[in-house]
């Protein structure tokens, strides 16, 4: 497989399957935030982790303002990754914003994607009232944004890495001595622009694949409303409401997001 | 403030809440996002929340608040992970910083304004050579021709100055280049071009270049390498052109004596090239400054030595382009040794 790929985008292969299950991280953090969901599915697939450029371990160098200053930069990335592995048929599984980055890789590459898992999806954050409700106003992104422009402490200080024992999870400790946060500053508000402001609505009726829609209870992010529409606009997608609430289920309730994701996993391979 | 994992708050203080102007009914038992702006909620969600999960605690959490006055609060916050009895909860300690993060404001603004200042400097000087060496490569061009007109031929005096015009002018020109140069490495617009290079034929090329260069009589210049060293990945030409003003800078301040062109190695590769001269020698208190541009060791060493007092501040930038460091020692009238530490892996630059 190319290196260099695999080197930008810090992919890790795993697990003693064939069936390609490829997980995409979302807006925030890296990889490494599904280090409680993908060990569990290594039995059974083939797991594939990635940084998208600019997050977490990728290669920074390869950050350029235009091509992610839209999804259509991170779903290359997904794209390429998927080729550079030459993965046929792969179940993405997409949080947040990566849902709607995996339904953008699917139309362009659909033999490499054969079903999406999306957790906690939005294709549109701000409210288009009085039909949709994505959950935020247009000023709030823009205070996002401007708080994320004039705040770079706020940000940036905030993530700075920390050296921690967890008593609970001591086999952790060494892994999380460097925050799997830590975000650039200019690269982060590329990514909280493309995320926030793009629309990809559209989009969601291309889908032709197998699609599986979990949907938090109470998550600010991707209220219940957004998770609705996007089950609504794909044919045949499932919809899931998690007992897990906020807007990381896998972080917060890896045992339920697990049994979900095995249960859609299980009725994709049958078909 | 105690909140459980699933993000209700179960306990919050009188001041805590006299900050926020909530009641505590409309705290307790309800998300304590409820707590903070937008801004601040996508960052707990996205960023701060995960990597309490994962890590059990957050330090110096700046997080913004809606305080009682409808003015964000901006606050520093504590966050331990516990398990309890009844249940795993995230304690959180918080303290207002309105002031200090009035000054982080104050000073991130200064150094913005800084910044910029920087790279309008940059861009003028640059679009400034620009504009000088047009006119420069006139005086310079019309002068040579006027060297071959009859009349001039047959006056020595004129001769004379048109040689003056045409040396100044050409050292003025060297200036501009140099500035050109460095206003461009700094401004980080020249990508280098990565090679393998063996260094030690490079620096015999640079030495055999310069052997012509003038100097005092009885100076010699030699080169001190093993051959059969691996490259190193590096840009060759930048490195070079390194090498060339350290080794013709080294002759231009040594009276007696030699300059030897040192490249140490480890047995294997190249780690390092040493300049060495047994030349003027430079002042401990100078030896920083030299790196600076339009800085000599002594004011009127560029009337006795000619020069720019460019040529080392670009050394050192390329070299930190190169990821190489650029060092020097020295003892007055002993010599002085430039070394420039190659990068130590030999794949990267």
């Amino acid at each position: 497989m190319p290196p260099d790929i695999v080197r930008r985008n810090h992919v890790r292969v795993s697990g003693r399957g064939t069936r390609p299950l490829v997980f995409a991280h979302g807006f925030g953090c890296d990889q490494r935030m599904w280090r409680f969901v993908a060990p569990a599915f290594e039995a059974t697939h083939k797991v594939v982790l990635f940084d998208y450029v600019g997050a977490g371990r990728s290669d920074a160098a390869a950050w350029s303002a235009t091509r992610y200053a839209s999804l259509d930069g991170y779903a290359a990335d997904l794209v390429e990754v998927l080729d550079a592995l030459d993965l046929r048929d792969a179940i993405v599984v997409g949080h947040s914003v990566s849902a709607m980055v995996a339904v953008l890789a699917a139309s362009r590459a659909p033999e490499r994607i054969a079903a999406l898992a999306m957790i906690g999806p939005s294709p549109r954050y701000l409210d288009e009232l009085p039909d949709y409700r994505g959950g935020f106003a247009a000023d709030d992104v823009h205070g996002l944004l401007a708080a994320m422009d004039h705040n770079y402490l706020g940000w940036a200080s905030s993530l700075a890495p920390m050296v921690m024992a967890n008593a609970e999870r001591p086999e952790l400790a060494g892994e999380l001595a460097e925050s799997f946060c830590s975000t650039d500053p200019v690269m982060a508000r590329a990514f909280a622009t493309a995320t926030f402001l793009g629309d990809n609505r559209r989009h969601l009726a291309a889908v032709r694949v197998p699609t599986l829609v979990m949907q938090c209870t109470d998550d600010l992010i991707a209220p219940d409303f957004v998770g609705a529409y996007v089950h609504e606009r794909i044919a045949g997608s499932r919809l899931v409401r998690l007992q897990a609430t906020g807007h990381c289920p896998h972080m917060s309730h890896p045992t339920e997001v697990i049994a979900v994701l095995s249960d859609f996993l299980g009725d994709a391979a049958a078909s | 403030m105690r909140v459980r994992e699933d993000g209700l708050v179960v306990a919050i203080n009188a001041t805590l809440l006299s900050w926020t102007g909530l009641a505590r009914s409309q705290v307790v038992g309800r998300r304590f996002d409820v707590l903070c702006t937008l801004p601040t909620r996508i960052l707990l969600q996205t960023h701060l929340l995960p990597l309490l999960m994962g890590s059990g605690r957050g330090d110096e959490l700046h997080l913004t608040l809606r305080g009682a006055d409808g003015a964000p609060l901006p606050v520093l916050a504590n966050a331990e992970r516990r398990a309890l009895p009844e249940g795993v909860v995230i304690d959180w300690l918080v303290l207002p910083m309105r002031q200090r993060h009035r000054f982080e404001q104050e000073l991130l603004d200064a150094r913005r304004a800084a910044d910029a200042a920087n790279a309008a400097k940059s861009e003028f000087l640059s679009l400034m050579s620009h504009e000088l060496r047009t006119p420069l490569n006139a005086i310079i061009g019309f002068t040579r021709i006027l060297h071959k007109s009859p009349t001039v031929a047959s006056d020595a005096r004129a001769r004379d100055f048109l040689a003056r015009v045409e040396a100044n002018g050409r050292h003025l020109l060297a200036l501009i280049n140099q500035l050109l140069d460095l206003t461009r490495i700094e401004a980080g617009h020249d990508e280098p071009e990565l090679a393998g290079t063996d260094v030690v034929a490079l620096v015999r090329e640079v030495v055999a270049r310069l052997e012509g260069q003038p100097r005092a009589p009885g100076v010699a210049l030699v080169v001190e390498a093993r051959d059969g060293l691996a490259p190193i990945v590096t840009d060759a030409v930048r490195l070079s052109q390194v090498v060339v003003n350290l080794v013709g800078n080294a002759l231009k301040f040594t009276h007696a004596g030699a300059v030897a062109v040192v490249v140490v190695d480890d047995g294997r590769l190249p780690v390092a090239i040493e300049v060495r001269d047994t030349g003027i020698g430079i002042p401990a208190d100078r030896l920083e400054a030299i790196f600076s541009p339009f800085e000599q060791a002594e004011r009127g060493t560029s009337r006795r030595y000619g020069g720019t007092g460019l040529g080392l501040a670009i050394a050192r930038v390329t070299c930190a382009r190169l990821g190489m460091t650029l060092t020097v020692r020295s003892t007055v009238s002993e010599g002085t040794t430039f070394r420039v530490d190659l990068p130590t892996s030999p794949t990267a630059p």
